[in-house]
């Protein structure tokens, strides 16, 4: 990012593809029919699932997408769906969490039509996920090099044409986690299986920061940071609807909040949504106490003792006020960022002034005309202050920007997390173990 | 003395120490190809310095959603959906009474069956884009794209029924593409109704 900026690189202008059907206020929009849709679409059946039930997850997925442009269900056998999803381009990692490090700069958002078909069938209903062209006139996507307009235009197509499908697959395994793994996750995690016995967590650590968290200041700050962090996953993975596994979600929280004694804080905890073809973090704890738990992490675990001790952990991270300090980590690299572009620029103005009021002293102002510079030395360290500067205000602004929505957590954060995360479990009278088996297992999910 | 030192070097090149006044010439350096570098680069190196962090810096704010600027404004969390204690008739009705009765907003969706409505209408600059994006939008910006798309489900839970709105954004001049409202609109619209029917926000 630094480099892209200071080789001048600006940021590209993005129209939408669909640019002219906003013109018109969508009024030509048109509804595909099922045979296009069947045609061309990514096909998947959900075997003994009947109509409504697949429509109405679909329509639960769909609505936690941008917008809904088009729906028909008057027949009692097909439906048909047009939304909206849109995609946020990154510089340089696209469809990546942030957690991987280094700057991850959204500058553009793509909007794809993605239009669905549901079909009851003989084993069960069929569904058929494509993505509307934006000419309109057919459902895939057209050859790049058909399109009329300029460069621009068309390298904007060529970027929809290639995320088109992608998003189209993501939309599908969402679906697919609504219907299939909500139902096998209920099994897996079972209320019964809950203990009942509960005492005291002791010999727990407590870092500084918990100090902080009495100012009215950085408590407003930490609710802020975790209401956007929230708000922003709510965006980007879809909710799903499982009111039985959260009632044991909810359940394995507060034993483990009642046996940690820590300071109150209060949770809330979604399940969201993830693909494969997403990266995500398997759990999430936002500041403001929200708790997300992805669909992938309930397809690895094999227990309800294994998600007790990833709540358990995610937890620890809020009595600790971990994205805080992060947070204020952040603020205190940016701040010596700032300060290291202020010294080198002002520096290389100071050089540039010196040598100007140097030539003129001494040879008069028309020198400063005259073919010959006179300057090498000065332009040198004007050259040396204007590098240092630009790399460090560069280094600034992505360090600020590229993590102001991630909560990175540091090794001994999460290292003290896990050891006061079994000291809960203990007390809360869960298994221990369960950790060590989560961390293996974490092995497995980020190897994938 | 300007030039202390001057030596001639193996490569035919001249080499030079600095004079007293802080500077020499840079013809003493030996050679018109490193004076124009020296010369040139800095000043393109500069040039590009600005250009480039100018138009990164144009690039995050002309993207409200993820500018850093923004992300510590968000004043509240963002509901969810609200689960209300009417049927999904009583206020799917409401919404499509409400939509009638204003002539502004274009309907793209009208579905009975699944209680569902969109459409599309009049975009209002949100407060949190800062004056220097509303300023863009209002001088700018060509107003004619600048609209809204509203989702409304409603969900049907027996006697009750579960409401999910979204709002996105759009603009075609200096805000490009969709993207997702704040949560003011939805959080206004779940107070309303959970104010009115005694339902409740946030997850199940």
């Amino acid at each position: 990012m630094t480099l892209w900026a200071l080789a001048g690189c600006g940021s590209p202008k993005y129209a939408s593809p669909y640019q002219s059907y906003y013109e018109s206020a969508l009024e030509s929009v048109r509804l595909p029919g099922f045979q296009e849709i069947s045609k061309c679409g990514i096909h998947q059946l959900f075997r003994e699932r009947d109509l409504d039930t697949v429509w109405t997850a679909c329509l639960q997925i769909a609505t936690q997408y941008q917008g809904v442009l088009k729906v028909d269900s008057a027949t009692a056998t097909e439906r048909r769906l047009l939304f909206i999803h849109g995609v946020e381009q990154r510089i340089n990692r696209t469809f990546q969490w942030q957690n991987t490090g280094g700057p991850d700069i959204v500058n553009r958002f793509l909007d794809i039509w993605i239009v669905v078909g549901v079909r009851r069938g003989k084993n069960g209903t069929d569904v058929y996920v494509a993505w509307l062209s934006p000419t309109g006139a057919q459902v895939v996507p057209f050859p790049s090099q058909d399109l009329q307009g300029s460069k621009d235009r068309k390298d904007d197509i060529a970027r929809w044409d290639a995320e088109s499908r992608h998003v189209a697959t993501i939309f599908r395994d969402h679906l697919c986690a609504q219907l299939d793994g909500v139902g096998e996750w209920e099994r897996k995690y079972r209320v019964d299986m809950l203990p009942s016995e509960a005492s005291r967590a002791t010999g727990t650590r407590v870092r500084k920061q918990r100090k902080l968290t009495a100012t009215p200041a950085y408590q407003e700050l930490e609710l802020g940071l975790g209401n956007a962090n929230s708000a922003r996953i709510r965006r980007t993975y879809p909710v799903l609807d499982c009111p039985e596994l959260l009632r044991t979600l909810t359940r394995i929280t507060e034993d483990l909040k009642r046996a940690a004694e820590q300071e109150p804080r209060r949770t809330r905890v979604f399940v969201i949504a993830q693909s494969e073809r997403q990266a995500a973090p398997p759990a999430r704890a936002c500041a403001n106490g929200d708790i997300f738990v992805t669909s992938r992490l309930l397809d690895h675990l094999t227990d309800v003792q294994e998600l007790a001790a990833v709540l358990a952990h995610e937890l620890d991270h809020l009595f600790q006020h971990d994205v805080l300090d992060y947070r204020l980590r952040q603020l205190k690299g940016q701040a010596v960022f700032a300060g290291v572009a202020v010294i080198g620029l002002g520096g290389a103005a100071g050089c540039l002034a010196y040598a100007v009021g140097a030539t003129v002293a001494e040879q008069g102002v028309a020198v400063l005309w005259s073919s010959r510079p006179v300057w090498p030395t000065s332009l040198g360290l004007m050259y040396l202050g204007i590098t240092t500067g630009g790399i460090a205000g560069g280094l600034g602004l992505g360090h600020g920007a590229g993590t102001a929505m991630s909560t990175d957590y540091a090794r001994h954060q999460e290292f003290d997390a896990d050891y006061n995360s079994i000291r809960y479990l203990h007390a809360a009278g869960y298994e221990p173990n369960a950790v060590v088996r989560v961390l293996q297992r974490m092995k497995t999910y980020r190897g994938e | 003395m300007r030039i202390m030192h001057i030596h001639r070097t193996m490569y035919g090149r001249y080499v030079f120490t600095m004079g007293d006044s802080g500077f020499c010439r840079a013809a003493d350096l030996g050679g018109p190809l490193i004076r124009t570098v020296l010369i040139s680069l800095p000043a393109l190196l500069l040039l590009l310095s600005s250009l480039g962090c100018a138009s990164y810096v144009r690039g995050m704010v002309s993207d409200p959603n993820l500018a850093t600027v923004a992300i510590d404004r968000l004043p509240d969390e963002l509901p969810q959906e609200v689960l209300l204690e009417h049927s999904a008739d009583d206020i799917y009705g409401v919404f499509v009474r409400v939509l009638d009765s204003r002539p502004d907003l274009h309907v793209l969706t009208r579905s009975p069956e699944d209680h569902l409505l969109s459409w599309m209408g009049p975009a209002k600059a949100p407060d949190y884009l800062g004056e220097r994006v509303l300023y863009r939008l209002k001088n700018e910006g060509s107003t004619r794209y600048e609209m809204t798309l509203t989702t409304i489900w409603v969900e049907p839970l027996g006697q009750r029924c579960r409401l999910r709105a979204r709002r996105v954004y759009y603009s075609e001049a200096t805000l490009p593409g969709w993207w997702p409202t704040r949560g003011d609109y939805e959080r206004q619209l779940y107070n309303a109704l959970a104010g009115n029917s005694g339902g409740h926000t946030g997850s199940p």
